[in-house]
């Protein structure tokens, strides 16, 4: 059943459902609300407890 | 679902879990399938389980590291078919475990070397290649003139039997047997080796009184791409 | 090595000497290669014997360099990282730490060893027999534990991207090396404790090869070293990454198209069509999140393009970045059917590695290094920076003789084997298609040298450095630029 399910389904429709799972990706890092939470993000390598400089 | 990424970046076992959908699904749709489809390998006759001598041969090819240099893929392009002959079958190497198409072709491909050269050109080229083609590059395998260690080879085909080739219990029982013969034997005497494996190469390469690893390794080289009588086969057997 | 008495207890000795064993194996491989290219060109260094002869020693040059260098490479980065942006020490100590080291260094030199005396299961990149399999397999889910452990117990509530890359790395690698290495041993039957036979055999066995080696270049060489990239670029241009959220997009597109692309690497033979096809389309489209990725890391030094001339290692990390790019647009290239019916079995496919090998993996390691050195072992900065830009541009000319030889060589080499004369017959025989490579083969093996070179003059920095010396001319660029 389950490989009836990769032949039938996965295989011939990557198509559809590689777009869906890449615009839900896109939507999420790039939803205006989350842009400042996101790119605080970056600063943490540059917050390191002990950095003797 | 917003909310659900975050999750992800926080919590290792979630992103565990979605990396490893990422990662799964990709070689499912492309590898199961394989398995199932009834198209992957044509059905032709003649490919048959190596013969023990043949099967230590490729074992050798392995050890040299040959595959670094020789593809054994010949590509169905114009070119490659009359340089090498017809193009591979999956059928073919169905029983190569591992597969040995390579990525490189330093050396020529050797798909199809099966019968090209004599034995003596083979042992010649194999021991100094400068000696027979003065431009190669290919080291020189002297070492391979001496005695071939066959004694455990029933075990590596019964290894071989638990992975899918087809060994019979016969086959196996004999194993030794077959592989002194196929050096040693007297082709025109139709030995046993012949009919339990057919169109193997029977001879001794290299003229010693024992077993070389040369005599497996040529043995190897000399039925490779000769299975398949391929004027018996129907076109609609290998379209793809 | 902390002032601070408050400071997260860092394990930093496992980093040392990750790290030193990175830089020697480094070296080793180097040379290794460098060998082999020379055997091409002149036969007579195969020596005629059996334990020196290139199909043995290939094995060696690729597993130390790819394993020993740039494995040993990613454990001191990843532990590095994970600790530094976690806010936290590793898990398991040093003791769960030297357990990885010593047994991965260990593994290193049985696997080199069983090669050379002519051991091996025959596929590339996957030689070590079953039971050095099986202890890799024992190292790598102790580094699993250090490394998730280590992002457990952190001090900081978010994952950073660069650990995502990591995390990736060590759970594809995980199922890949397991996935690709099934096989019966001889042994079970009485037989040889060297010898197994693959439980795939023919097209399967090709498949998941090709599914296991793209994929050690996709998850090991690309997506570990990237995490390196999201790590030292950020840190030595002392700015964050230009875009988190495309970091974000960058990882999942990139994870779920690599895994894809492997049937690119057996383009018309007998695996079935759509496979091919399907590994085709993933590898052009990969071509996104790879530049995706590259503009990330370059844009990171905007409005800092300066550190590129005051600082050589800054130029380490962002000419890495712009190897990958390169090597990101060539690959897809060359996976559409068409032009790997020329390229594929040629030298333009080696080329195409070591572009990204040398210019982005190597480059990017020569660059966390030369970062990391100093901070480990406590020096304001390297002994001299004047000699990693000697270092530079050394290895960089090395990676030029390097590429072009194999792009001229090998197109060169695909349009001989496809060239017919007026009558209707092939032109050339095919040993007259190996003469014509050996000029661009000597060329190839100097660039080699040259790559060695360059990493020998790492070294002596290097060593001058943890010896706490300091070149006169360090203070005066490393103060008015990079520092």
């Amino acid at each position: 059943m389950f490989v009836a399910f990769v032949d039938n389904v996965l295989r011939p429709f990557w198509v559809l459902w590689v777009i869906m799972i890449f615009t839900g990706i896109v939507f999420y890092a790039y939803w205006p609300k989350n842009k400042s939470r996101l790119e605080e993000y970056g600063n943490i390598p540059l917050r390191d407890d002990n950095e003797e400089r | 679902m917003f909310k659900h990424h975050a999750k992800i970046e926080t919590n290792i076992f979630f992103l565990a879990v979605g990396i490893l959908l990422t990662i799964v699904v990709g070689g499912l749709v492309e590898v199961v399938p394989l398995f199932s489809i009834e198209s992957t390998i044509e059905k032709v006759d003649g490919v048959r389980p190596y013969s023990p001598l043949e099967q230590r041969g490729r074992d050798i090819y392995i050890r040299e590291g040959c595959y670094n240099c020789h593809s054994q893929m010949i590509r169905p392009f114009k070119d490659e078919v009359e340089r090498y002959g017809h193009y591979s079958l999956a059928a073919e190497s169905k029983y190569d475990h591992p597969f040995q198409w390579g990525s490189k072709r330093t050396g020529p491909d050797l798909a199809r070397v099966g019968g090209k050269y004599t034995d003596d050109w083979q042992v010649r080229h194999l021991i100094n290649p400068r000696d027979v083609v003065p431009g190669s590059i290919m080291p020189g395998y002297k070492h391979l003139m001496r005695p071939l260690n066959y004694s455990d080879i029933a075990a590596d085909m019964k290894a071989l039997r638990a992975v899918g080739v087809p060994y019979t219990d016969a086959q196996i029982a004999n194993a030794v047997k077959d592989l002194e013969e196929q050096v040693f034997g007297d082709p025109a005497a139709k030995p046993a080796v012949a009919a339990s494996y057919p169109k193997a190469h029977i001879g001794s390469a290299s003229g010693k009184d024992k077993v070389t690893e040369m005599d497996a390794l040529v043995a190897y080289l000399q039925v490779l791409g000769t299975m398949v009588d391929f004027s018996t086969v129907k076109p609609e057997a290998i379209r793809r | 090595m902390s002032i601070n008495t408050e400071a997260t207890p860092y394990c930093e000795d496992v980093i040392k000497k990750f790290t030193l064993a990175a830089i020697f194996w480094g070296v080793v491989g180097f040379l290794a290669g460098d060998f082999i290219a020379l055997q091409l060109a002149f036969p007579v260094l195969n020596l005629d014997l059996e334990w020196t002869s290139f199909g043995r020693l290939r094995p060696v040059h690729t597993s130390a360099v790819i394993f020993a260098f740039g494995g040993n490479v990613l454990f001191a980065t990843s532990l590095y990282i994970v600790q530094r942006t976690s806010r936290a020490g590793l898990f398991g100590g040093e003791g769960l730490g030297g357990f990885v080291f010593w047994n991965f260094q260990a593994l290193i030199v049985v696997a080199a060893l069983s090669y050379v005396l002519g051991f091996s299961q025959g596929q590339e990149y996957a030689e070590p027999e079953w039971w050095i399999d099986l202890w890799l397999t024992v190292i790598w889910v102790a580094y699993l534990i250090a490394f998730a452990g280590t992002i457990m117990k952190r001090k900081e509530p978010h994952i950073y991207v660069a650990n995502w890359f990591f995390f990736a790395m060590i759970l594809t690698i995980a199922m890949l090396h397991l996935g690709n290495n099934l096989a019966v041993p001889a042994a079970f039957f009485g037989g040889s404790w060297m010898k197994s036979y693959n439980v795939f055999g023919g097209v399967q066995n090709a498949m998941t090869q090709w599914w296991y080696g793209h994929n050690a270049v996709g998850f090991f060489l690309t997506a570990g070293f990237l995490g390196i990239m999201y790590y030292f670029v950020p840190k030595r241009a002392e700015r964050p990454v230009y875009s988190y959220r495309l970091s974000i997009v960058h990882f999942w597109a990139l994870i779920f198209l690599y895994i894809w692309a492997g049937p690119h690497h057996l383009h018309y033979t007998a695996l079935p069509d759509w496979a091919q096809t399907l590994g085709m389309t993933f590898s052009v489209m990969l071509w996104m999140p790879s530049w995706g990725g590259m503009i990330n890391g370059l844009m990171t030094l905007s409005g800092a393009w300066d550190k590129l001339r005051t600082d050589p290692v800054m130029r380490f990390l962002v000419s890495s970045v712009a190897f990958y790019g390169m090597s990101t647009f060539e690959g897809p290239m060359m996976s559409i059917k068409a032009v790997n019916s020329l390229s594929h079995y040629t030298d333009w496919g080696i080329g195409h590695v070591h572009s990204g090998a040398l210019g982005w993996v190597a480059f990017v390691s020569f660059g966390a290094l030369y970062y990391l050195v100093p901070k480990l072992w406590g020096r304001k900065e390297l002994y001299s920076l004047k000699l990693v830009g000697v270092h530079f541009w050394v290895a960089t000319v090395g990676i030029v003789f390097y590429i072009t030889a194999m792009w001229i060589s090998g197109i060169m080499q695909g349009l001989m084997w496809r060239a017919y004369d007026n009558l209707g017959f092939l032109q050339y025989s095919f040993i007259e298609t190996v003469e014509a490579m050996r000029p661009y083969y000597m060329i190839r093996a100097l660039g080699g040298f040259l790559f060695v070179l360059g990493s020998l003059v790492m070294v002596y920095n290097v060593w001058k450095t943890i010896k706490g010396d300091v070149a006169d001319e360090a203070y005066a660029s490393a103060t008015s630029g990079a520092r």
